[in-house]
């Protein structure tokens, strides 16, 4: 075949398309849009107030915690109190889950579970949950990523047999929602039985099978019944009962049956929620179900904003139309698990610096940037120095976090030369790193600590090498090395 | 540094100015056309391909201080939607619809306009995502394999490397060969 007819043939099966007329404006309005705005005034003036305590204290009492940094709210500087040390009271879901799930404005209503189960010799987590009396969301991790789980669930009313839908989250992670809430109301507690029979890969039709079952307790959470004015009995020739719109944490949810309507007149465009700016919002779930003859049950979700808005919720027949306004209430306020004021930091709030480090395994790719949180060297009260980096950076669309800290039972820091080094990865959360992913050690070169250059607080830089596991199936790798920069600055916030 | 005197405009976001806008415009309004046909043939969903474009465009404005001054606007710009594509891809969601007791798999995608061509669609789909973008830019763009190397990131030989590699495994698929 030659290169006429390979073309043709590529061409023939991607199929052709026109382009949009409208995209040329879409794309040029964004063009000279501000950039996002730096962390408030506030935050970076205690950031530089804490500078100094950054470097002398505070990478000790860091470098004593099980958990990883945050990059929220400006805290208290560190002192010299025991350092408290064991599992964390706060669990915090990567924020990648978090969107994949339709979670994001539900996160301080997500049940951390961590369940693990192994089968045909791979380990999956259940991570996290979430119920409410529209659907149920599940979070699983297995590393390597191994596709979207086959999963069988059920309560103790007997199997939820709802269709389900999911996405993937940070690495190794899957989000999977069920389109029906437990048969427990809101309020209560439902207990599931969750079992994944197998692992698909998106476009292959062969499938891992596997056995992996976990028992686990969920909140329901409750929904609030939204108001709508006028009341909505009935557009053109359909006749409409509304069995329920209401408000969940996570989705703006509608049931109702329509007289009149066959499943097949019913589309997208059939109830439409139009958002703050004038357009259609993607609904999550769309399920329309026969019920009679020419009676369809239509079971629709839109996932909840993040902040209180405006919208207008639509059913159109013909050339009926029905309206009404449909006011959302923000969500309740997410505990960052910090104190202090303004908004949280995220890893946009950091400076850029030039990295070169190879990532490969469970996360493989090649980051070339990054946004360093710190980089300094101190000592706490036992007066053994230490020093850290720690770095924010992006994967294939995820956030991570990753922190070096020199082992000072190996060898005290003493200036640049290369150390062993215990090392944390984990994605990021809403208000700051979740739980550590990966674990392990790496040989950390410091080649410049800023002291050489004038103020101090100049550019630090360094090798790394090292190896990490998943800190539930340590076989699970993740290796990491090349160089790192980070230029010590007031800009360099707390943890 | 050498490499900051051949920048062309703007040293960061913040300092961009309209005269910025004006030339980044000027070069990117030609290649809107290619990147929205390689988010088509990446992603396979017409508003997904318009995302694509419309964010990958923007992350291409909050970094125009790293194009170079001589460098071709293309390859730069296509680079970072097939990223793009490549993110979107990995978060686009599936679905398991429950019928009669049954499982069926169904990940998102549009319905097959042309079932003549669907066996090569899917093997096409099938493969490796490094493979797939480099038959799109040589036969769905026309791309050289200089231009297939520059969007990839990689040398001449390893484009033309990636693209027959491809090739192949597509002549090998039972269901191609059905076809010929």
């Amino acid at each position: 075949m030659n290169e006429t007819e390979i073309r043709n043939r590529i061409r023939d099966a991607v199929g052709e398309t026109d382009y949009p007329p409208t995209l040329t404006g879409k794309v040029l309005a964004r063009v000279g849009e501000p950039p996002s705005p730096a962390h408030p005034r506030l935050i970076g003036a205690i950031a530089a107030v804490l500078t100094v305590l950054i470097v002398v204290s505070f990478v000790y009492v860091r470098a004593q915690s099980t958990r990883p940094t945050r990059p929220a709210n400006p805290s208290p500087p560190p002192t010299a109190a025991p350092v408290v040390t064991g599992p964390s009271p706060q669990f915090l879901l990567p924020e990648a889950d978090l969107a994949a799930g339709g979670l994001t404005a539900a996160a301080n209503a997500v049940t951390p579970l961590h369940l693990v189960s192994t089968s045909s010799g791979r380990t999956v987590t259940l991570i996290a949950g979430y119920a409410d009396p529209s659907r149920i969301v599940l979070v699983f991790r297995t590393l390597p990523d191994a596709g979207s789980p086959q999963v069988q669930l059920s309560d103790e009313k007997g199997p939820i047999n709802a269709g389900y839908f999911g996405a993937s989250g940070a690495a190794g992670d899957q989000v999977v929602g069920f389109q029906q809430g437990p048969h427990v109301a809101g309020g209560g507690t439902t207990h599931l039985t969750i079992t994944i029979t197998g692992f698909a890969q998106l476009g292959s039709p062969s499938v891992s099978p596997g056995s992996w079952t976990f028992s686990a307790d969920l909140p329901v959470r409750g929904a609030t019944p939204l108001p709508l004015t006028p009341k909505l009995t009935a557009v053109g020739t359909w006749k409409v009962t509304v069995e329920a719109f209401e408000l969940t944490p996570s989705v703006i949810h509608l049931r109702a049956v329509f007289d009149g309507a066959g499943p097949f007149t019913i589309t997208d465009s059939t109830v439409v929620l139009v958002g703050p700016d004038g357009l259609p919002v993607k609904p999550t779930t769309l399920d329309a179900v026969p019920t009679g003859a020419n009676q369809t049950r239509l079971d629709q979700t839109w996932i909840r904003p993040a902040s209180a808005a405006s919208y207008q919720l639509q059913v159109n027949v013909g050339v009926y139309r029905y309206s009404a306004n449909v006011s959302i209430p923000a969500p309740a306020s997410l505990d960052t698990g910090k104190p202090g004021k303004g908004q949280p930091l995220t890893p946009l709030s950091f400076p850029q610096a030039d990295e070169s480090l190879d990532f490969q395994g469970a996360i493989s790719d090649h980051i070339t940037t990054g946004r360093p949180q710190s980089c300094g060297f101190g000592s706490g009260p036992d007066g053994k120095m230490i020093y850290e980096f720690a770095t924010y950076f992006e994967s294939h669309g995820v956030w991570y976090y990753v922190s070096f800290t020199t082992d000072k039972a190996v060898q005290e820091y003493h200036g640049p030369s290369t150390y062993t080094a215990r090392t944390l990865l984990s994605p990021i959360a809403v208000g700051g790193a979740a739980e550590s992913m990966f674990a392990g050690t790496a040989q950390l070169t410091v080649v410049s600590d800023g002291r050489n250059q004038i103020g101090g607080g100049g550019l630090h830089s360094g090798k790394v090498s090292g190896s990490l596991g998943w800190t539930d199936d340590p076989n699970q790798k993740v290796n990491i090395s090349g160089t790192w920069t980070c230029r010590f600055s007031s800009e360099m916030g707390p943890a | 540094m050498g490499d900051s005197t051949e920048r062309v405009i703007a040293a960061s976001t913040h300092e961009a100015t309209t005269r910025d806008a004006a030339a980044f415009v000027a070069l990117v309004e030609p290649v809107l056309p290619a990147a929205y046909r390689l988010a088509v043939a990446m992603l396979r969903s017409q508003p997904d391909a318009e995302d694509a474009v419309q964010e990958a465009t923007s992350k291409a404005w909050r970094h125009f201080a790293r194009f170079r001054a001589g460098a071709e606007m293309k390859p730069w710009l296509l680079a970072i939607v097939a990223n793009e594509c490549r993110r979107q891809r990995r978060a686009r969601w599936w679905s398991v619809i429950r019928s009669g007791g049954e499982l069926a798999f169904r990940p998102h995608a549009p319905a097959e306009p042309d079932a003549r061509h669907a066996d090569l669609r899917r093997a096409l789909y099938r493969l490796p995502q490094d493979q797939r973008l480099a038959l799109v830019l040589r036969y769905y763009l026309d791309l050289s394999f200089e231009e297939v190397a520059q969007v990839m990131k990689t040398t001449t030989k390893a484009a033309k490397s990636r693209t027959y590699r491809a090739l192949d495994r597509l002549r090998l698929s039972p269901e191609i060969v059905a076809g010929e």
